[in-house]
């Protein structure tokens, strides 16, 4: 076992690596000349060329990428070129980071609890008119434009009958809709997940076994399936936390919460490359090590599977 | 003998055929399968017949019939320039399944090729290959599409790129874990002995043995891709105005909600509609075609 959780920790640092390249090379190879950013269009060709200089943009691309490397590894992403005093490691980590953090972890916690729900009910039921619905809930969740439906919210709840506010982060109102607006394909996947899976453990022997000794249902369901019907579903939520980080960019454009996910959007938008380049490798570098916890975590929740 | 041996191709053809049969019959009785590519085959006839069907011309705007709710006349409204959002809807599904089917014919071809190839011949070629797909594995599906495109400006052809992009590590895991175990078949084994070349078994013997789950997945990502398609032209990096484009046409329909709903409702329910479809003929893929395919 430890050798297993050493082993997928090892792997996880190439992965990284290989996401700092990625994210180099592709800011590197981004239309637009960033001295031009920095300086504006009416820069003279000596003001661009010391800014450059400053940048360090006249060295090779593998000298960059170096000094990129070893100033992300001492938690130094350079300066952001919109606000040239704004360190690009502070803009993202003294605000932002958290917001989209709780915005992931608080809707994960959503669909996690919704969609188990979901699936015991339908499993349990199978075939019934709730299963039918609960199922048909989980199709329409799966299949919908996320954005759309967080538009429409917001227009019945915050503008038609102003019970909850239309934009913002921070209090619990200003919770509801983003949450429900990203967790509800999570919801949807869970829910289908954990029917299924359940469904599965439902037909084994030890199940029949468990009835056919006399005990209630309730028990059989929660003490002896539920415990292995998890097993797949674990995998699915890591899956989902990483697809909620990439989701924050559509909630926060939506609800105009300033997270790391419109950071990227305005950042793009503003060719701040520097920001966009830090605040992407932020959200990857968090998904790769999500993946590497569920992964460990799967390992210790399922024993059965081998070493290999 | 000899007879038994001239007629063995024949009874193999026979067999093939009726398999195909098979198949086919298992799909047609399957209720998702159905419903599903109806619902799919409705949306690909109105982007192919759009020019007939659209009521309007999807471009013409007319001042004086600006955010007209929806009417006899206009039968989902107008928009904030007095566009009929019905005939953009129509032309919008040409844009949108063009480039959803496009892209994920593109990437899914791409990541089975190399899933096929790594697999096969595995060694220090299939490692590499697979280091690099966890590392773009590693970045969440729209972040690397959104990514690509602010990178290589907003063209229709660099949102297909940039969509496509994105099936490759996916296909290239799910076609790599089928090739791995089919290779150990023995009529692999058997095909290599009578002399069999490496692209003939790849291509011939092994690729159509693991077709399934790449069709399952091949539908499914149909359905993510028009999802993404509508969010990247959403936050104004995908299809660019005034081309009819459901993802647009709801964000330009946001700020006139609660004056004109019906400006970015229609849009919403469009993608919907052809997404759940989707999944329907997805889910029923599953079904019917695999003994036990679940994911």
């Amino acid at each position: 076992m430890l050798v297993f959780i050493i082993r997928r920790i090892l792997q996880t640092i190439p992965v990284l690596i290989g996401v700092t390249f990625v994210v180099f090379i592709m800011l590197h190879l981004m239309p637009g000349d960033p001295a031009v950013v920095i300086g504006g269009e009416a820069a003279s060709p000596e003001t661009l060329a010391q800014i450059r200089e400053d940048l360090g943009l006249n060295d090779s691309v593998p000298v960059q990428y170096f000094r990129f490397l070893s100033g992300a590894l001492r938690g130094d992403l350079g300066m952001s070129m919109r606000n040239r005093d704004r360190a690009v490691v502070d803009e993202i980590f003294d605000a932002r980071f958290a917001i989209t953090v709780q915005l992931a972890v608080v809707s994960t916690a959503f669909s996690v609890l919704l969609g188990l729900v979901i699936g015991i009910v339908s499993a349990t039921r199978k075939y019934s008119i709730a299963d039918t619905g609960l199922m048909l809930f989980a199709l329409l969740g799966l299949s919908m434009p996320n954005f759309w439906l967080g538009i429409l919210m917001m227009n019945f709840f915050a503008v038609t009958l102003r019970i909850l506010p239309t934009s913002g982060w921070g209090t619990w109102q200003q919770m509801i809709m983003p949450v429900v607006m990203l967790g509800v394909t999570g919801t949807a996947v869970i829910a289908r997940m954990t029917r299924a899976s359940l469904l599965d453990v439902l037909n084994q022997d030890y199940i029949r076994t468990a009835y056919s000794k006399g005990l209630a249902e309730r028990k059989v369901i929660f003490k002896h399936a539920l415990r292995n019907a998890l097993i797949p579903v674990i995998t699915v939520v890591g899956l989902q936390f990483g697809g909620l980080l990439a989701g924050a960019i559509l909630t926060e454009t939506v609800f105009a919460i300033n997270g790391l996910g419109r950071l990227i959007v305005q950042s793009i938008a503003n060719r701040d490359f520097p920001m966009a380049q830090g605040a992407i490798l932020v959200v990857a570098t968090l998904f790769v090590l999500v993946n590497m916890i569920v992964d460990i975590t799967y390992k210790i929740v399922n024993r059965r599977i081998d070493l290999n | 003998m000899q007879e038994s041996a001239s007629n063995t191709p024949e009874k193999e053809v026979k067999v093939i055929i009726s398999h195909r049969k098979a198949v086919l019959r298992r799909l047609y009785k399957n209720p998702h399968v159905v419903v599903g590519a109806t619902i799919m085959l409705i949306f690909i006839l109105m982007a192919i017949l759009a020019p007939i069907l659209a009521p309007y011309d999807p471009f013409e705007q007319v001042p004086a019939r600006r955010l007209l709710p929806p009417g006899s006349e206009h039968f989902m409204g107008t928009d904030n320039l007095g566009r009929d959002i019905l005939s953009r809807l129509i032309f919008g599904a040409r844009v949108t399944l063009l480039l959803s089917f496009s892209a994920t014919f593109v990437g899914g071809a791409l990541g089975t090729l190399l899933g096929l190839v790594s697999g096969y011949y595995g060694g220090p070629f299939d490692s590499i290959i697979m280091r690099v797909i966890d590392v773009f594995l590693a970045f969440p599906g729209i972040l690397l599409a959104l990514f690509l495109v602010t990178m290589l400006g907003t063209s229709a052809m660099n949102i297909l790129i940039a969509i496509a992009f994105f099936a490759v590590p996916t296909f290239a895991r799910i076609t790599r874990g089928s090739v791995m175990s089919a290779k150990k078949l023995e009529f692999i084994d058997a095909s290599r002995a009578v002399g069999a070349t490496d692209s003939r078994i790849m291509f011939v013997h092994i690729l159509p043995n693991i077709m399934t789950p790449l069709i399952v997945q091949a539908t499914l990502l149909i359905a993510t891709n028009i999802l993404v398609i509508a969010a990247l032209s959403f936050i104004g990096v995908g299809v660019q105005p005034p081309t009819p484009e459901w993802g647009s046409m709801i964000e330009g329909g946001r700020e006139f909600v609660g004056r004109a709903d019906h400006i970015m409702f229609f849009p919403g329910l469009f993608i919907l509609c052809v997404v759940v479809g989707i999944n329907i003929l997805g889910d029923g893929l599953r079904d019917a075609l695999g003994p036990k395919q679940t994911k």
